[in-house]
């Protein structure tokens, strides 16, 4: 995750110094250095990219102040991608009505199950 | 069933009607003609017998209608016949559970939740039922929606359970969430008809780690005849690595399947960048579309990094591809309205700046300009500021074969200034007042026009006491103390711990001490020293100041006091440099009372480079004799001890005009040493033999190159970026008339190990510049063929006879002519 506002839970729309601040302190305290290193370094990234009204200006304008190429800030790629349950339930349901499905409490067990 | 059939049976059933009749048509399942009799039967005869011959009619038709296929009709009548024949419900439950058709729908699992929560509703329906949900449910979701399930029930929240599990393993959810909620999973009994769908998750999650093993494993315990076994063969296919199944009905669902297991995003960019580099446009449109569809592409900024950088590697490529540019316009488009288009012009044309800069000056005023509608006063002064960042940049050094014909102009400050002012007008509480001074003094403007924008900054910041210092800076360059004092005095009001404040008012101090010793005014210079009383100065400040208090015994020939709290050396330094500098008349009595010291050890040499660096800070360069100075190399080779820091110091000297007979020899004992600065002290060797005259080319490359090579190695990159900015101005100025880019367009910069070893050693054993021993006026043919033989480890060729240059020539005829007198004079080192 790299958008600043998503790390730190903020509506971009709606969004003061004091406001980022709050929500930065609220962070680390979640997720302090020492028992979550990794993501109290997004947090602080977060932070610095959006803390003052230039910053927000200058993402907004240039985008992000980032010195890593798009390659190292990229998701991880050891795991297989998540799509979202949504789909995999509709997976389910559509092999589930191609699959023939027996009712055992069924009279005829040889009967076809089609609607 | 038609009128006339109606009209017929109506016409038969006019005889009155008998139970008898009814069971005989019952067992000829005449099942419309029974339920036909039984309705007539019952108006006749109403009571139990009869209510249960219709029981039985409706149970025929009921089960007729659904082996027809008449499912849904079979369902409706199965609702009228339990309203008509309430005594008889059990009969209708037993065909209902016949009728289930799986998955299960929303009214399949009203039903089932009417029934299992009957009171009357016996254990062997409740088995049937549970039963039937544990084969037929395809989605949690449908239990938990189900307004006739109620919300206190245990499969109700165990259902829950699973869904918020399911959805974490299954989403973008962040590694403590996930587990959270699998961790509840445990709370779904073992017997529960739903307990096959935590076995589900967990292998969906293995799969999802790539542990197909335990996937596997985890599947393998779903039973096969249920709904979600359906689910079984889509994972195992994913891990088998099965192509789209052909038997996949339609292809909204072929589709549905692909996108299961989209590529990774590492994977899709990686692609997309080969096919870039590749510069097949085909190939890099169906990439682009396809990774700006990506699902992990979940935020408008993420969507904008993403185009950003498509645009960066395109540009890099040169690749101008239409097509392309309207699929990243439309995606940003998507996200952010119209100032999509806005984000996206702007990226080009910060992309393209960067190998064009001076075009990206001129399309970036441009762009505000049609844009200025959509954008702030702040914004349209942000991207001026970058603007005037563009003009000012250095021409590019790059791998350009043609120089002549692609080369830009030098920076264009004067575009840079103009564009720092539209900015600072239309964003006055900007920090673009600071490079725009620098700027102007850097070009040296007119005073009138950079006080004019200082008073600008003043009146936009007047907390702010950067202006009223750069002011004060001014003033005090044009010796108009009076007026910089005024400027000091408001810093100081407005920010008196400000440490640029503090350090104006120590520089203002010094400078006026020097002014009133030059005028001979001793009581004013007390007056001064006494300003900084109660400072808080560092160390090597106050021992300046406190030197001036025997400064002034000696100016007043009093009895030498002593050093004080002076270091002796500092103090003698200091003495020195003052009368030389400031022209004081002390005479011979300075000279027997505090002699100018010999830097002959490691801590008189760092005395002296501390006064250096202070007097520095104030602008000014120490002031001694020459033939003091020229005395620094041997003592360098001699003193006992040098610290790497203090050698490293000595070197960075030839940044700002250091002597090279001076880093050259530092940087021989740094080479020695064979420390880890070892690449710093020879990037230091090569900037002083480049100071040389003439320059020997060849070494230079080399020690240059070999910097380069060591600094790749040891992944000392900030080093390596200064040193190739060094090497890329050498070569461009050995190599200016050279049409086709010299050698270093064809040879690689590294340098192999034996060569890199070979330079070190000899740069160890030179400990005086090569210029040190020659005639003044060289044969300069004679010399560079000796350089060159001596680069190819060939027996030098020695001059004839009668010009032979004696070794044992007075220093004073090979002392440069800038360098010949005692006289002292301000070495800018």
């Amino acid at each position: 995750m790299i958008d600043p506002y998503q790390i730190l839970d903020l509506d971009p729309n709606q969004t003061t110094d004091e406001i980022v601040r709050k929500a930065y302190m609220d962070a680390i305290r979640r997720y302090p250095p020492d028992r979550e290193p990794e993501k109290f370094e997004q947090i602080r990234f977060a932070y610095d990219q959006i803390k003052q009204e230039r910053d927000r200006m200058n993402l907004r304008l240039f985008g992000l102040n980032r010195k890593q190429s798009i390659l190292e800030i990229l998701p991880d790629s050891d795991e297989r991608p998540r799509v979202g349950a949504e789909k995999w339930l509709a997976m389910i349901e559509e092999e589930a009505k191609r699959k023939e499905i027996t009712n055992p409490y069924a009279r005829n067990k040889h009967e076809s199950t089609k609607r | 069933m038609s009128s006339k059939k109606n009209k017929k049976n109506t016409l038969r059933i006019s005889e009155p009607v008998t139970a008898g009749h009814i069971q005989e048509t019952l067992k000829r399942e005449n099942a419309q003609k029974a339920l036909d009799q039984a309705k007539q039967f019952i108006k006749d005869h109403p009571g139990a017998e009869a209510e249960l011959l219709l029981a039985q009619a409706y149970q025929l038709r009921i089960r007729q209608l659904h082996e027809s296929g008449l499912v849904q009709d079979a369902k409706n009548l199965i609702d009228i016949a339990k309203n008509k024949c309430p005594k008889h419900k059990s009969l209708f439950d037993a065909i209902q559970d016949e009728t289930f058709h799986f998955p299960l729908s929303r009214q399949d699992l009203s039903q089932i939740a009417k029934r299992l929560h009957a009171t009357n509703c016996e254990e062997i329906t409740k088995i049937h039922l549970l039963e039937i949900l544990k084969i037929g449910l395809s989605n949690p979701a449908l239990l938990i929606e189900c307004p006739d399930w109620p919300s206190h029930s245990a499969m109700k929240q165990e259902a829950s359970i699973i869904l918020d599990a399911f959805e974490a393993v299954a989403g973008t959810f962040s590694e403590g969430q996930r587990k959270q909620r699998m961790e509840r999973l445990a709370q779904v009994s073992r017997r529960s008809p739903l307990a096959h769908w935590c076995f589900f998750i967990r292998a969906l999650d293995a799969y999802h780690r790539a542990d197909d093993v335990t996937a596997r494993a985890l599947l393998a315990r779903i039973p096969d005849h249920t709904a979600l076994a359906a689910a079984k063969t889509v994972l195992s296919d994913k891990m088998d690595q099965q192509l789209v199944p052909t038997s996949l009905s339609s292809r909204s669902t072929r589709e549905l399947w692909k996108s299961l297991t989209p590529e990774s995003p590492r994977a899709q960019w990686r692609d997309l960048a080969k096919a870039i580099h590749s510069r097949q446009r085909r190939s890099i449109r169906e990439k682009t579309e396809r990774i700006l569809q990506a699902q992990w592409i979940s935020s408008p900024l993420w969507a904008r990094e993403v185009v950003r950088s498509i645009i960066r590697v395109m540009e890099e490529e040169d690749i101008h591809d239409k097509q392309v540019e309207d699929l990243l316009q439309k995606n940003l488009v998507r996200h952010f309205g119209e100032m999509g288009s806005l984000f996206h012009e702007l990226d080009s044309i910060i992309f393209h700046g960067i190998d064009f800069p001076d075009m990206a000056v001129e399309d970036l005023e441009t762009f505000v300009e049609n844009w200025k509608d959509h954008l702030s006063d702040k914004e349209q002064a942000a991207l001026l500021a970058r603007a005037a960042l563009f003009a000012r940049e250095d021409e590019r050094s790059y791998a350009n074969p043609f120089p002549f014909f692609f080369s830009r102009q030098a920076p264009n400050h004067a575009e840079s200034i103009r564009l720092y002012k539209k900015a600072c007008h239309l964003d006055p509480l900007s920090e673009y007042f600071h490079p725009l001074v620098a700027l102007m003094r850097e070009e040296k403007r007119k005073s009138t026009e950079i006080e004019k924008i200082l008073e600008k900054w003043k009146k936009a910041s007047p907390n702010d006491c950067t202006p009223l210092i750069i002011s004060f800076e001014e003033a005090e360059s044009r010796g108009a103390f009076h007026k910089s004092m005024k400027f000091l005095e408001e810093a100081e009001r407005i920010d008196p711990l400000n440490p640029n404040v503090r350090d104006a008012r120590q520089r203002l101090v010094w400078q006026m001490i020097q002014k009133h010793l030059q005028q001979i005014k001793y009581h004013l210079v007390e007056k001064d020293r006494k300003q900084l009383n109660g400072f808080d100065l560092p160390p090597i400040k106050r021992t300046l100041f406190n030197g001036i208090d025997r400064v002034l015994a000696l100016l007043r020939h009093e009895l030498d006091p002593g050093p004080g709290e002076s270091d002796p050396v500092f103090s003698s330094i200091l003495m020195h440099h003052l009368r030389n500098h400031l022209q004081l008349k002390m005479g011979s009595h300075l000279d027997q009372t505090v002699p100018l010291v010999d830097l002959d050890s490691g801590t008189k040499l760092e005395t002296y480079y501390n006064f250096r660096d202070l007097l520095l800070s104030f602008d000014e360069v120490p002031v001694l004799p020459t033939a003091w100075f020229n005395r620094f190399p041997d003592w360098i080779r001699n003193a006992d001890s040098l610290s790497t820091e203090l050698l490293l110091r000595i070197a960075r000297t030839i940044l700002i005009n250091g002597i090279p007979a001076v880093v050259v020899a530092a940087t021989a004992r740094g080479l020695k040493d064979d420390g880890p600065k070892l690449p710093e002290f020879l990037y230091y060797r090569a900037l002083a033999l480049w100071r040389e005259s003439p320059v020997h080319e060849l070494t230079v490359d080399k020690c240059l190159r070999a910097v380069i090579t060591l600094c790749r190695k040891k992944g000392e990159y900030d080093l390596e970026r200064r040193v190739m900015e060094s090497y890329t101005s050498f070569r461009k100025k050995m190599f200016d008339f050279d049409v086709f880019g010299g050698e270093s367009h064809r040879e690689p910069i590294e340098l192999s190990e034996r060569e890199i070893t070979q330079i070190i050693q000899r740069e160890r054993q030179r400990t005086e510049p090569k210029s040190k021993s020659k005639s003044k006026k060289p044969k300069r043919l004679l010399e560079v063929i000796n350089a060159l033989r001596d680069e190819l480890n060939i027996a030098r060729k020695e001059p004839s006879p009668s010009k032979k240059v004696s070794p044992n020539q007075p220093e004073r005829e090979e002392i440069p002519l800038e360098e010949r007198t005692d006289d002292p004079q301000p070495l800018l080192w």
